[in-house]
């Protein structure tokens, strides 16, 4: 029982079977899953449409009962109304009265959780400030767009600065830079101790924030561990250099071939379009360029970023804080290299024999997804389709 | 592999949650003793075999009981933040919504509307017409309202998925039920207030324009509508008596008459047919009642029929104050429907002013006059013409020490018919009443037979001192026209003041409320699990059966067809709905203020508790248990 309480969220032999009107069983939406979340970590829940990933957040949530099976939070039944005070939902669709406004928003949902309100207002401001939505606050939310519903959406989340975030689809209908400071978002809460959940078809967002992931199909698992461990192709090796010219790639040419191998593409790297957005909304930014939308600063609610639950004072103390956690700009050059498998080094060598000054590419930590340029997605794309023949990890 | 290894941790008690155990405790409570009181008031006792006595004293302590367990659940559900949070969050969402917009202008626009009926072109007939319609309309109007707005609310928060985010807050399911209840309440409440007090004024506006109107206009509005009144009905004629007496001597006198009858009942061409003997003597015996009733409330040219009434509750107050007689002016007005006689203007001390009830019996020294009018030091007495001519009258000379003499007034209530088919022309109905006092012989009324109208409800008003000390009156109808009269039985009512109108209209709003806080139960309870459109039209399905309620009650009366399986069917049904659904008719306050008739706390507090509080807090309990065991989210995969 011990070990439980370390679970943020355990399931055991959950299953949910939908009955038809006559309690005929219909569709098994998520069979015997065993789920264990740790505290601290980003964990995604990825599958196809259908595979049962908003089933089981429901269930997470109380929204659903499950038919077998258990599934606890923070060692909680989902349904006792003391842990919500714990948890951040995020809903795939906004579901916000529509004849509120954005202030008024976040003042009931945080009234629901007893907040005095000096306490509110201030979170309530710093909400508005990261979600871009402070100049737009007074006006009802049946007239924002998705996107803004969506970042609203966000902030009525992070209201109580929850321990458990989940999050349904969090970043469908967001511009990139908002998905960007989402995902900064993710990992400074993290960093803060807080657990995520979230499930996503956005593979890049996945891979860009989980630390373990969990590939659902039909309501059983049939993939899940840390993202680096799922990318990493193992038969393949690529090189970043200078470019190089005809001459040079033909000596490497004849390097490889004398080992017995050859080399298979040979192809300038492209940016990733996301950073390339990213750089022209920032300079748009930087020139003032007027918006009628959500209009992000780019910073994290002050209080979000507190080590622990201290009542907010201080102004000293955030800028402080605001300053010296800057979001780390993210890694966004496409330059990451691949763990090297060991038996090659001597093929690697004889490469960089005569430019001694290349350092070594490093190694990403494994429980971070490595930003690989050309990442072959079929990897995932494959676990999602769920047609080949990979190790099933779920039925284990 | 069935094995959850996986322990729950037992929930802690924090402060929510002993609120939530206080809540639902008080409602157990309330629960418990209200559906026994119910059960009492369907005949448990009689069926328990407790005499009546027992069950009144325990119907009391459970009455007791439940007014301390709903304060209680309504104190831990106000102590909530969050039911306090919920509930202004429905409170604004509905001001927000056209519906509310809608319907309070509805509610404007009626009230306006009925400000301008005449009504049968009386002062009073107006204000009638105004208070009666207007109360009535406003408690249609925010019944309606509340019923769509909890159908809606609720099944917005399902099918757009709103609930999601609420159900995802630390929201216990019984907070949310009871704060969106409390939030309609809360609404019903600013617009009952708001359309109260426009009534208020507005009935004050038409009292004021009857100030300027003739006497018999002020006097009925003085008397009839601006008053809180306790009523009396007559005591019942003893039909069944006499008709058992009747059949007894049919049987004995002429046998083969009453053998025809039966075997009319028994014979399967008959109207009204009988299965077996004891059914068509049955119905033998209730064409019988029929008809002595019909007989007992005639009354032949030249005589005098007589109707006692008791349990008339009344302090047969009388004092006596000094007063100086300041003029004396003979009435000769030529204006149709204008006074005439005498007016007597007394000096009195402003103190006794306050006292005076317009149209109030008074004496001076011994002649008997009523109140016509008062000012700040004086009080203006009349004397109708014929009294007028009484030496008494005659004796009250200028600048002359009296003695005036208060007594408490009592009204008569009658309405006089005439017999189908016989032709009475409108101004042959002549007669008179006169009260007596069983014990004492005092006797007050119409000295003389008079023309009285007819199909039309009359008020005489009286002193109190024809109530005996047991509280019994007899009033005597003498019947002085040519044709045979009847008096109308049910019409017969005895009433007294016994508090203001100010009183008795705020229990009237409130009485409103109350209706308002169980439809609201009853949308909510309906609206946890049932989409928009059919959570509508079931709530006006249990609007309408509520309305109907009387009826109902009557259709399955088991006095008449006590072995019919239906019927017994339908009481016990009758019973069980009863217990869930009001009588609407009956605690509606629009006949209650329209006639001046007191709105008791003794009631008030009754309805307000079996209906504000039992049945309401049954529903949402209902819809707590519901909503509890409902999975928010639907079929998605």
């Amino acid at each position: 029982m011990d070990q439980d309480r370390h679970h943020v969220i355990a399931t055991a032999g959950l299953t949910k079977i939908f009955r038809d009107f006559w309690c005929r069983e219909k569709v098994t939406a998520v069979a015997d899953l065993d789920i264990e979340i740790y505290p601290k970590e980003v964990f995604g829940l990825l599958g196809p449409n259908g595979s049962g990933k908003s089933t089981t957040i429901k269930m997470a949530l109380g929204l659903m009962f499950p038919t077998r099976g258990r599934i606890a939070v923070f060692g909680h039944r989902p349904t006792d109304v003391g842990i919500k005070k714990r948890i951040g939902f995020l809903p795939e669709e906004t579901y916000l009265y529509p004849f509120l406004d954005a202030r008024e928003t976040l003042d009931y949902y945080g009234r629901l959780f007893h907040q005095p309100r000096r306490q509110r207002l201030q979170r309530i401001n710093m909400l508005l400030d990261m979600v871009g939505l402070s100049a737009v606050a007074y006006r009802r939310i049946g007239e924002y767009s998705k996107g803004m519903k969506r970042l609203i959406g966000m902030a009525q989340a992070l209201i109580n600065d929850p321990d458990l975030l989940i999050l349904d689809e969090p970043t469908s209908g967001l511009d990139p830079n908002a998905t960007r400071h989402f995902k900064d978002l993710v990992r400074i809460l993290v960093d803060r101790g807080k657990t995520v959940v979230l499930s996503s078809h956005m593979l890049a967002d996945v891979e860009d924030v989980c630390d373990r992931v969990c590939v659902l199909y039909g309501g059983r698992v049939r993939a899940m561990g840390a993202v680096g461990d799922l990318l990493t192709q193992t038969s393949l090796t690529q090189i970043t250099t200078d470019q190089l010219d005809q001459p040079t790639l033909d000596a490497v040419r004849a390097v490889l071939q004398r080992n017995g191998r050859d080399i298979k593409e040979v192809a300038a790297p492209r940016d990733r379009l996301e950073s390339v957005f990213l750089k022209i909304v920032a300079d748009a930014q930087a020139g003032n360029v007027k918006t009628g939308g959500a209009a992000p600063t780019g910073g994290v609610a002050e209080f979000l970023r507190q080590p622990d639950r201290e009542p907010l004072d201080g102004r000293a103390v955030i800028e402080d804080l605001l300053t010296a956690a800057q979001p780390a700009p993210a890694q966004e050059a496409p330059v990451a290299a691949p763990p090297v498998p060991q038996p090659q080094r001597d093929v690697l060598d004889s490469l960089v024999a005569p430019a001694p000054a290349a350092a070594p590419p490093p190694v990403p930590r494994q429980d971070k997804p490595a930003p690989v340029v050309q990442a072959d997605r079929d990897v995932l794309n494959q676990l999602l389709g769920g047609t080949d023949g990979r190790k099933d990890q779920g039925e284990a | 592999m069935e094995s959850p290894s996986l322990q729950y941790a037992l929930p802690p008690a924090t402060a929510a949650s002993r609120r939530s155990l206080a809540f639902f405790i008080a409602v157990a409570v309330l629960l418990v003793t209200g559906a026994l009181d119910v059960l009492a008031s369907v005949g448990l006792g009689d069926a328990a075999g407790l005499p009546p006595r027992t069950v009144q004293t325990l119907r009391g302590l459970a009455h007791v009981l439940e007014i301390i367990a709903a304060a209680g659940a309504l104190a831990a559900a106000v102590a909530s933040f969050t039911v306090r949070t919920v509930a202004m969050g429905t409170l604004r969402q509905a001001m927000r919504m056209k519906m509310t917009a809608l319907l309070a202008g509805m509610l404007v626009l009626s009230v306006a509307g009925v400000f301008h009926i005449q009504g049968d072109g009386t002062a009073g007939g107006r204000i009638y017409t105004f208070l009666s319609y207007s109360t009535s309309l406003v408690a249609f109007v925010t019944s309606l309202m509340t019923l769509f707005l909890g159908a809606t609310i609720m099944s917005q928060d399902m099918d757009r998925k709103l609930i999601f985010t609420l159900a995802t807050k630390p929201v216990a399911r019984w907070e949310y039920l009871v704060g969106r209840w409390l939030g309609l309440v809360l609404l019903n409440v600013l617009l009952i207030a708001a359309t109260g007090l426009s009534i208020w004024g507005l009935a004050q506006y038409l009292r004021q324009q009857a100030r300027s109107g003739s006497y018999a206009d002020r006097k009925a509005v003085e008397t009839e509508v601006f008053v809180a009144r306790q009523w009396v009905a007559a005591d019942p004629l003893a039909a069944a008596e006499a008709a058992d007496d009747a059949i007894k001597a049919m049987k004995k006198n002429r046998p083969d008459v009453y053998e025809r009858e039966i075997a009319a009942y028994l014979s399967p061409g008959s109207a009204e047919h009988a299965r077996d003997r004891d059914e068509a003597e049955q119905m033998q015996r209730k064409k019988t009642i029929a008809v002595e009733l019909d007989r007992m409330q005639r009354v032949a040219p030249g005589t005098l029929t007589q109707v006692s009434f008791s349990g008339i509750d009344i302090a047969a107050s009388r004092s006596q104050v000094p007063a100086r007689v300041r003029f004396v002016m003979p009435l000769k007005s030529t204006r149709q429907g204008a006074e005439k006689g005498k007016l007597v203007r007394l000096t009195i001390a402003p103190a006794v002013v306050g006292r005076l009830r317009l149209g109030a019996p008074l004496k001076v020294n011994d002649a008997a006059g009523e109140m016509y009018r008062a000012g700040n030091d004086f009080v203006d007495v009349l004397f109708d013409e014929e009294d007028a001519a009484l030496p008494a009258v005659a004796a009250l000379g200028e600048g002359k020490d009296v003695t005036l003499t208060l007594v408490a007034t009592l009204q008569l209530r009658y309405q006089i018919q005439k017999i189908v088919n016989d032709n009475v022309p409108e101004d042959q109905v002549f007669g008179q009443w006169v009260l007596i006092n069983p014990k004492t012989s005092v006797a007050d009324g119409m000295r003389r037979p008079r023309q009285l109208p007819m199909y039309s409800t009359q008020t005489l008003t009286v002193s109190a001192a024809v109530v005996s000390d047991e509280g019994k009156v007899t009033a005597q109808f003498i019947n002085a026209s040519r044709k045979p009269l009847v008096i109308s039985h049910d019409t017969l009512q005895m009433l007294y003041p016994v508090g203001s109108f100010e009183g008795n209209f705020a229990r009237g709003m409130a009485m409103i409320v109350v209706r308002a806080v169980f439809v609201a139960a009853m949308a909510l309870m309906l609206g946890s699990f049932l989409s928009f459109p059919v959570a509508a039209l079931a709530g006006m399905a249990g609007f309408i059966v509520a309305q109907l309620m009387p009826f109902l009650a009557s259709a399955t009366n088991m006095t008449y067809y006590s072995h019919d399986a239906f019927a017994v069917v339908g009481h016990y049904v009758l019973a069980l709905m009863s217990m869930v659904l009001p009588n609407l008719p009956a605690i509606s306050p629009g006949d209650f203020l329209a006639e001046g008739k007191v709105i008791s706390w003794d009631f008030f507090t009754q309805v307000a508790v079996s209906t504000g509080a039992f049945r309401s807090l049954l529903l949402v309990c209902l819809g707590c248990l519901i909503f509890r065991q409902r999975e928010l989210a639907r079929v998605q995969v």
